[in-house]
């Protein structure tokens, strides 16, 4: 069957094995639609950085297939990938081409970009004479999304775009990332759920080279249970009795009580009033919405 | 669009601002090619080689000038010509290995085989723009020390653009094969090492200039058969040292 809109990234049954025996990717498939933008998760050695080199055609798989645009992500036509801008994790940079000459070769690899315009919009104009190696942590990030997107790609593949940098530099990147991002597919590997969250509306989770889930945030947050923290004058101990005499199971922390409350605008309001009758003096009622970390954490630990 | 033409400009840009390795990579060619020769040839001119020279590991005497044309100077020519390409090449690709860059190229939209096409050519370039100058001026060493011989001075050109392929395929198939810098330097040993006692044995086991021809050959099948192993093998998975 022909198909007019092949996914942007597809891995079907992917396996990947270093050597002879460590097994990156077990059997990894998914789909990354055009204009979807997805975040790969995982803990250390899940696999993520393996599925971004397989999508670069940095490695070949062991078993299976991997595709841009439904072409072979490590073939001979170079079409999908210069459909395809890649940020790549902290690589080396080059301490013999300024910036004005690393713009010059991917524009010409890509064969379309305007470097004025993007070195303009990611701050780099006054930097175009000077080394790539030669720029701050930040600045060598800007330089790679700035060249990723050079080409006005339709796929962006990022991995781990603001690891290492300081909380500012980081925020400044997000920024840039959302200006990127707008209107492309997107594969982002990441350690940061809140960068997850903030710039992804759909999210992989893998553990050890397996593929957990692959859902969009939102229907997994509806699925997850939201937790209320109650504080009271009288304290923990006191509060956690009181909801144990009514029958409602909760854990204490230093500062109060959660409960977890499938529907907390109908359910919390009679604990509440409960409560208070019983002479409590109930001083903070805040629910606390799921977190993709908590998802993260509950889908990891499984 | 073919990607060679940008990344041969990279190539050659990175070439020239590396200076460190052009001068350790040109010094060696420029000792062998005209101070050692002129050293020799000026030995000879005093007169400390008018007696014919009887070798160890051959059975005849030969004149002392014999013994820098037909067997001093293809060794000198051998070794110029192997080491500008042997340490360029090995920067070129074994560095971008060490240095993470090959991370930034292999993101691009290139593929393997262009990337290394791009080197190859640019080093072959480089090491025929240092050397050939160079065996320029050593012939006109030679030949203005009275020992003028067409025929040697172009079977010698065929030696170092021998020596030259070789260098370049041998460190193409140690960067293929080698997974870390140790084992890049082990085996790097292993190609280049034993190409000058092997080539001394030839040249003082079989008199004239056949012996020069014959080195010639080997060093191109040589150089041929690393580069079809290497072809054979290359990958970005190879050159990133993760096969």
């Amino acid at each position: 069957m022909h198909d007019d809109h092949p996914p942007a990234v597809e891995l079907r049954d992917v396996t990947k094995i270093y050597g002879r025996d460590i097994c990156a990717l077990d059997r990894a498939d998914f789909r990354v639609s055009p204009g979807e933008r997805c975040c790969l998760l995982g803990p250390n050695g899940a696999g993520k950085t393996t599925i971004m080199r397989l999508l670069e055609g940095a490695l070949s798989p062991t078993h299976g297939q991997v595709k841009l645009f439904g072409a072979s992500a490590g073939g001979t036509s170079l079409e999908a990938k210069r459909r395809t801008g890649v940020v790549p994790q902290s690589p080396g940079l080059y301490p013999d081409l300024t910036v004005g000459e690393y713009f010059h070769l991917v524009h010409a690899l890509y064969g379309r970009g305007d470097v004025a315009a993007v070195a303009h919009v990611y701050g780099l104009a006054d930097y175009l004479d000077r080394p790539l190696s030669a720029l701050s942590g930040g600045y060598q990030r800007r330089l790679l999304i700035a060249a990723a997107v050079l080409c006005e790609p339709e796929l962006l593949l990022l991995d781990e775009p603001t690891v290492g940098l300081d909380p500012l530099a980081a925020t400044e990147i997000r920024r840039l990332l959302v200006h990127a991002m707008a209107g492309k597919a997107v594969l982002m590997s990441t350690h940061n759920l809140a960068e997850a969250e903030e710039l992804c509306e759909t999210v992989i989770i893998l553990r050890q080279g397996r593929v957990l889930i692959h859902e969009r945030i939102d229907d997994l947050r509806r699925q997850a249970v939201p937790r209320v923290h109650l504080s009271a004058r009288q304290g923990c101990r006191a509060l956690r009795a009181a909801l144990q005499e009514h029958g409602v199971h909760s854990s204490v922390d230093e500062t109060g009580v959660w409960l977890t409350s499938p529907e907390p605008e109908e359910q919390i309001p009679p604990i509440l009033r409960t409560l208070l009758d019983d002479g409590l003096d109930v001083y903070e009622v805040r629910v606390v919405p799921t977190t993709l970390e908590d998802l993260f954490v509950a889908v990891v630990t499984r | 669009m073919t990607p060679l033409q940008p990344l041969l400009r990279k190539e050659f840009r990175q070439i020239i601002r590396s200076r460190r390795t052009v001068l350790a990579a040109a010094a060696i060619p420029l000792l062998m090619l005209t101070f050692v020769t002129g050293g020799d040839i000026l030995t000879l001119k005093l007169g400390f080689g008018h007696h014919p020279i009887y070798l160890l590991s051959s059975a005849r005497s030969i004149s002392a000038s014999t013994l820098l044309r037909h067997e001093t100077l293809p060794v000198l020519v051998t070794i110029s010509g192997m080491v500008t390409p042997s340490i360029i090449m090995g920067d070129a690709l074994l560095g971008e290995r060490e240095r993470r860059t090959l991370e930034l190229l292999v993101a691009l939209p290139v593929t393997v085989a262009d990337v290394v096409l791009a080197k190859v050519l640019a080093v072959v370039t480089f090491a025929a723009a240092v050397t050939i100058p160079l065996f320029a001026v050593n012939v006109l060493m030679v030949s203005a020390a009275g020992d003028a011989s067409p025929t040697q001075d172009l079977a010698l050109f065929i030696l170092l653009l021998a020596a030259i392929s070789y260098a370049v395929a041998s460190s193409l198939l140690v960067a293929t094969l080698a997974g870390e810098p140790r084992a890049a330097n082990i085996i790097s040993g292993l190609v280049l090492g034993p190409v000058v006692p092997f080539e001394g044995l030839i040249l003082v086991g079989i008199p004239g200039l056949i012996s020069v021809g014959i080195c010639s050959a080997a060093l191109a099948l040589a150089a041929s058969v690393a580069l079809l192993w290497s072809l054979r093998l290359l990958s970005f998975e190879r050159l990133f040292g993760a096969a």
